[in-house]
């Protein structure tokens, strides 16, 4: 499936936040987006998952995304938020359960195939045994890979994730970067953002480079990821090395004294 | 420790998995699930299906509990009281009531029965259904379980509405008009001010400071009128009204009372999934397939519809909205489509008992809205103590 976005611009209020972007981007592609605070990343996914109005046109497989119903978009753009807490101790299972919401009439609850489709998801990242947890008092790790569960329990072709490494310690980074790199397999697509240019490096097929709201450079992060873009974009001086096994790292350059 | 390791099994214990992701390529997800299903050691088949049914179980169990639990409840309250009906009594009056219709031949117990006791009970149930309803529904779709009915502004419209009637002598019915308009206004006027106010993107935030300001305006008001009201027919008058009682309902009441419970709550038991779906905020509710603003519109318009009844009829009754619907959660957990039932009958039974205490237990009755708060205050410190896990 294809996602295309052209010439789109979204913000708040009378504040345009992204202007002119065109993009488009495939299924299969783990497509990175990477910017500095305020570059226009979150409104970004705003403006594609329909949360927030844009100007210019955004087509699924060459239909516009204006002509889907909320649910429709729903099945084939799934988003993965931030780890947060509900104030209410749903189990793992009640929240996985949730990603199947675009399958279920407006005045129906799951069904038995919703609670198996919510389960193989659970089971498809190795979380089963946390189906009758409380999603409160399982770990930072274990409630991202619900989080992602209940995305892929939406059976989406792109999957949506705003800083899926935020708040994990560096094994779980490692964990969760790999199995992105899995989960973009045939008929599904990955974008994330990150603020680590090395995770784009792990796990990205490909980098999008938010700078002011327009996209910087676009493209392999090897290509992409120079000194001279880290520097525009982040301010900070950045080596790049290249690892002996062909992947790369950045390094800050910290003004040589150490 | 133990959680690392047990992470690091979850997505390395099928070292197979992992391989296959990456040198085959394109292999899909749905090969990927039907694999994960198949592996030995994975946790999918028998339990998959435990979980399934022991969720899917408990929660009718609990609901046909709390339904007999009423209905004991509802036994109780018609028959004591200062003048007692015997459960064989109460069942020839019933018998004779539906099949013989002679309302002499029993005299004074046909008429406590069914003239003060059975409408009595009725309103009980149905305003302790519609402000625990309505309290479960805002707790969720504001998503703070300190939320009770009143949030919008809707018993203060309501409180303001009363007193200007019985200021007005315009009679019970009266009253009860006032009192439910002026609780449809309030909460009107608190949709109307945060779409006025708009803020994008803090919805729901806005919303419930309007209606903080809607409540705050309402109850100045409703000082004015008691400040101006006559301090030995009016005020007091007043005064009673707002402690709470359901002493004086009749049957007109209670018929009106359950049009507008039964109105509000249909809504709410329809879009049930989608309200549970709006307790994670409008916009994941919204990636998630959820029209979050119909939704909450619905759950909004519904809820204040069965809370101006309910205190319309009764008068304020505080707590009940915000207690319940924590009791119920302890009972059958936080998803709205069992969550809602669960608080309806519990709502039901629990005013019942309150008021039939009010009525029985000492020689002259005391206001529920007094005894709601009584009971109501300490057991919400226990649940305070209780609680930091999740809010139970």
């Amino acid at each position: 499936m294809k996602l295309a976005i052209n010439n789109m611009s979204a913000g708040y209020g009378s504040r345009t936040v992204i202007s002119e972007i065109s993009v488009s981007l495939c299924s299969g592609e783990v497509v990175c987006l990477l910017g500095p605070n305020g570059s226009g990343k979150t409104t970004f996914f705003k403006a594609i998952l329909g949360l927030i109005p844009s100007r210019g046109d955004i087509s699924l497989d060459q239909r516009s995304a204006r002509t889907f119903t909320t649910q429709e978009r729903a099945r084939a753009l799934a988003y993965v938020p931030q780890i947060h807490i509900p104030p209410f101790p749903f189990s793992a299972m009640d929240i996985v359960l949730m990603g199947r919401t675009p399958f279920i009439g407006a005045f129906s609850a799951p069904s038995a195939e919703d609670r198996r489709e919510a389960a193989r998801a659970m089971d498809l990242l190795r979380i089963g045994h946390l189906r009758d947890r409380n999603y409160a008092q399982i770990s930072g790790g274990e409630r991202q890979l619900v989080l992602i569960a209940r995305a892929l329990a939406q059976s989406p072709r792109f999957l949506i994730m705003d800083e899926p490494t935020l708040h994990l310690d560096f094994g779980n980074q490692v964990r969760a970067l790999d199995l992105i790199r899995r989960l973009a397999t045939g008929d599904m697509g990955v974008i994330i953002t990150t603020h680590v240019p090395d995770h784009a490096f792990i796990c990205a097929t490909r980098v999008l480079a938010l700078l002011d709201g327009r996209i910087a450079a676009d493209g392999p992060p090897k290509e992409v990821l120079t000194c001279a873009l880290l520097k525009r974009m982040y301010g900070v001086d950045v080596d790049i090395v290249s690892l002996t096994g062909g992947r790369c790292m950045c390094i800050p350059a910290m003004g040589g004294a150490m | 420790m133990k959680h690392q390791t047990q992470m690091t099994k979850n997505l390395t214990c099928d070292p197979a998995a992992v391989t296959d992701g990456r040198d085959c390529g394109p292999a899909n997800l749905q090969s990927a699930t039907s694999r994960a299903a198949q592996t030995p050691e994975g946790t999918g088949g028998g339990a998959t299906n435990q979980s399934v049914n022991s969720a899917g179980t408990k929660g009718p169990l609990v609901l046909a509990a709390l339904a007999i639990a009423l209905c004991v409840m509802a036994v109780v309250a018609l028959t004591v009281g200062r003048y007692p009906i015997s459960i064989n009594e109460l069942l020839s009056l019933v018998w004779n009531a539906i099949f013989r219709h002679d309302a002499v031949a029993f005299g004074a117990s046909h008429t406590v029965l069914f003239n003060v006791r059975l409408p009595r009970m009725c309103a009980a149930i149905l305003v302790g259904m519609a402000l625990s309803g309505s309290g479960a529904c805002y707790q969720g779709i504001f998503r703070n379980p300190m939320v009770d009915p009143s949030l919008l502004g809707v018993t203060a419209g309501s409180a303001f509405g009363a007193a200007l009637a019985i200021l007005l002598s315009v009679g019970v019915a009266g009253i009860q008009l006032f009192s439910f308009g002026f609780g449809l206004v309030s909460v009107f006027a608190t949709v109307m001010l945060s779409t006025f106010v708009g803020r994008r993107g803090e919805k729901t935030l806005t919303l419930v400071l309007c209606g903080i300001v809607t409540g705050t305006l309402f109850s100045a008001l409703l000082s004015m009128i008691k400040y101006v009201a006559d301090p030995y027919s009016k005020l007091p008058a007043i005064t009673y009204w707002l402690m709470g009682s359901l002493a004086s309902v009749n049957m007109s009441d209670a018929r009106i009372a359950a049009a507008a419970t039964v109105a509000g709550a249909i809504p709410l038991l329809l879009v049930r999934w989608r309200i549970n779906v709006l307790s994670f905020g409008d916009e994941e509710a919204k990636a998630m397939g959820v029209d979050s603003g119909r939704i909450r519109a619905i759950a909004i318009v519904s809820s204040t519809l069965m809370t101006a009844s309910a205190v319309s009829i009764s008068g304020m009754i505080g707590w009940i909205g915000l207690v319940v619907p924590h009791l119920a959660r302890m009972l059958v957990g936080p998803s709205f489509p069992i969550l809602l039932p669960a608080s309806l009958l519990l709502g039901g039974a629990f005013l019942l008992l309150v008021d039939t205490v009010a009525r029985v237990a000492f020689p002259i009755e005391i206001p529920i809205g007094i005894l709601t708060a009584i009971i109501g205050a300490p057991f919400f410190v226990f649940l305070l103590a209780r609680g930091r896990r999740g809010w139970v």
